[in-house]
């Protein structure tokens, strides 16, 4: 509600931004992509101290404080440990297009791992989406070395 | 604890969903001129200026320069805090500690944002890059994964969500600030409203808002001088847990920091029971199921319970503990001074200036902020010093 | 690494609209350059300064501003400076100036380009005045630049 009822006339300076980046990924992000990318598996970090399975995988477990240790493969199946369905026409950013709605999206436990990741899902019906549904990462032919190199998980039976 | 510390001044805007008449330095000039009024104060009294915004939003770097000067901080000691959704509770606290560090006596916050200079994807397009931007699913997406989440772990049903949408925007009527106010919302309304995300409808989600709030903090002896019932702060704490949504397991029930931040503020004033001592809270709802969860989570109900809460109707305005008498982030939301809305809200009750939307007899008030994902913080307000 | 030894980056880009309002204030300072070529100022009740461009409050006296004054259109060149090698975000060809100039009237300076003029040959306390765009739309811009008088 726009309380302000102004006779003047109120301006607005229409600014449109380009901004361009570049994020070095850094040693661990660097391996998770490079083995999804070329050989197609996904790979999480063992923490000395708690045991967890991080994905994605970092230098250092956050909770412990303590650097990292074995790298483990996780996947690619998983389980969906929550899920939604978006509405919104939100544009994909790697193609610039808006996704088809409603589209599925979820957090989804890879087996072996303990963090889950936050990823697309094939799947955007919300009466076909439950939670412990099992998934499986559906990986790109020609993949890039980013997280879109997975395109989604897919339903699967078990 | 440092020294003594009161509230004893707020100020808002009228917050709505855009202010043409003014620029974000003049927005914040409001809310920083009705709260040395409200306090009776001059800027010249002042001797600190902390100022809180979520810049992101409005893609101006560096706010606290471009707008500090509406909050009077010209030539003055001034810090910007910005945390997110925690940026306005964070920038009380940190007002707080300058008063209470026994190096500043009238400190004054200002929490501001201007969201409808920039746009939604402006925040949400600039999340981690490596694994959160391909999703592009948004604050309401993210929500929405924690909320299916929790839906399943508690049995919350929708219509008990909806119940908590119609609590708080017919609070806000009685709110001459507030953004949403709707007096005759209905539960099939809510749930009528468009789907953004399973299962969050429009209607249970918060507003984006123009807006911006200010909270003068007091040394104890100009407090006392100068206020007749001062708000003073008996705990502020600060926890944030992970950031990526999936390190963290069913955020909603669990939601680590914000357990742990009021474990330690209720252990310093000695709060054994919550629900009982308290009088009024303004915890911070960005959106339905949040503020459910939220009652868990501060212990005013046991783990489960937090849906019959608001079913038995026992945080409405004449319930045995008002939660968000202001009618909440739900019908307000100008994300760097939400937060120091809430803070203002619960001192402003303890001033008795509450207006339409006055709690009676209240002498201890809680708030709280939130943060994208994990990040809480907790205030404590007492008519009492100690 | 990759194969060329080099590090991995994340590389991209991000287009984000804004638009800001100006506020009532600043509004009717665009307005007037745009309708009536004219550069406004107001004045703070508390320290008499006139202050452009036109602002809502005094940031030293934290009091509304009162009444409006015309100022200028010419002015004194306090300072400038050439830039010689063009980046993406200048809105003009180098060698271009940009100068800070006190205007008749004014108590505060604004910060605009300098042109019309061999940039190469500016001085400090030179007079300037305003020239307008032939196309205006309510932006700083309507002050196409400073040229010497």
């Amino acid at each position: 509600m726009n309380r302000n009822r102004e006779r003047e006339e109120l301006i607005r300076i229409p600014i449109q931004m380009n901004l361009q980046y570049r994020f070095p990924a850094g040693v661990h992000y660097e391996r998770f992509f490079r083995e999804l990318k070329e050989i197609g598996r996904i790979m999480g970090v063992r923490c000395p101290e708690c045991e967890r399975v991080l994905v994605p995988p970092r230098p250092v477990c956050g909770e412990c404080f303590t650097r990292t240790g074995e790298w483990v493969e996780v996947g690619p199946k998983g389980t969906v440990v929550a899920h939604t369905s978006i509405y919104f026409p939100f544009i994909d950013g790697s193609t610039g297009k808006a996704r088809p709605i409603p589209y599925g999206a979820g957090l989804i436990q890879l087996d072996g791992a303990y963090s889950a990741i936050n990823h697309i899902l094939e799947e955007g019906d919300p009466d076909k989406l439950h939670i412990g549904m099992r998934v499986e990462a559906v990986l790109k032919e020609e993949r890039e070395g980013n997280i879109g190199d997975i395109l989604y998980f897919k339903t699967i039976e078990e | 604890m440092g020294k003594r510390v009161a509230i004893i001044g707020t100020g808002q805007t009228n917050h709505c969903s855009s202010r043409e008449d003014v620029n974000e330095m003049e927005l914040v000039y409001e809310a920083a001129s009705a709260a040395l009024k409200d306090a009776e104060m001059t800027i010249a009294e002042i001797d600190a200026v902390v100022l809180a915004n979520m810049e992101l939003f409005e893609g101006r770097a560096l706010p606290d320069m471009w707008c500090g000067e509406g909050g009077g901080a010209f030539m003055k000691h001034s810090f910007k805090i910005s945390t997110g959704g925690t940026s306005g509770t964070s920038g009380a606290i940190s007002g707080y500690y300058h008063a209470a560090s026994g190096l500043f006596d009238r400190v004054m916050v200002v929490g501001f944002e201007k969201h409808s200079d920039g746009n939604t994807s402006a925040g949400m397009a600039l999340t981690d890059p490596f694994w959160d931007r391909h999703i592009a699913a948004a604050a309401i997406g993210n929500f929405a994964l924690s909320v299916s989440e929790y839906m399943v772990d508690r049995g919350v049903t929708e219509e008990q969500s909806a119940k908590v949408a119609v609590k708080a925007r017919r609070n806000a009527c009685n709110n001459p600030h507030a953004h949403l106010q709707m007096p005759d919302l209905t539960i099939k309304d809510v749930l009528e409203s468009p789907m953004l995300a399973y299962p969050v409808h429009r209607l249970e989600m918060c507003p984006q808002s123009d807006g911006a709030c200010a909270i003068i903090f007091a040394s104890e002896e100009i407090a006392k001088k100068r206020c007749p019932r001062p708000a003073w702060v008996r705990a502020a704490v600060t926890r944030h847990d992970h950031i990526y949504l999936g390190e963290v397991k069913n955020r909603l029930s669990t939601m680590r920091s914000l357990r742990e931040a009021a474990r330690v503020a209720y252990e310093t004033v000695g709060i054994k029971e919550p629900l009982k001592e308290f009088d009024v809270a303004e915890i911070y709802d960005p959106l339905t199921y949040a503020e459910i969860a939220w009652y868990e989570a501060l212990g005013f109900c046991e783990n489960g319970e937090g849906a019959g809460m608001i079913d038995d109707g026992i945080t409405l305005m004449d319930g045995e503990l008002p939660v968000n008498p202001s009618g909440g982030v739900i019908s307000t939301n100008p994300v760097g001074a939400s937060g120091t809305i809430r803070v203002a809200e619960a001192a402003l009750q303890i001033h008795g200036r509450g207006g339409k939307r006055q709690i009676p007899d209240v002498n201890l008030a809680l708030a709280t902020g939130y943060g994208v994902y994990c990040w809480s913080d907790v205030v404590i307000l007492s008519s009492r010093p100690d | 690494m990759n194969d060329n030894g080099e590090r991995m980056v994340l590389a991209g880009k991000v287009d984000l609209p804004f638009s800001y309002s100006a506020g009532k204030t600043a509004s009717r300072f665009f307005v007037e350059l745009r309708d009536h070529q004219r550069i406004m100022g107001k004045r703070c009740p508390g320290c008499q300064r006139i202050i452009v461009p036109a602002r809502l409050f005094c940031k030293e006296c934290f009091v509304e501003t009162d009444e409006w004054v015309e100022v200028g259109p010419e002015g004194t060149l306090l300072t400038f400076t050439v830039v010689y090698r063009k980046e993406n975000h200048h809105p003009i060809e180098a060698p271009l100036a940009y100068g800070i100039i006190r205007l008749d009237g004014a108590d505060t300076s604004i910060v605009h380009l300098l042109g019309e003029t061999d940039v190469t040959k500016l001085e400090h306390g030179m007079r300037v005045r305003a020239l307008f765009s032939e196309e205006r739309k309510g932006h700083i811009m309507d002050i196409e630049c400073f040229r010497p008088v």
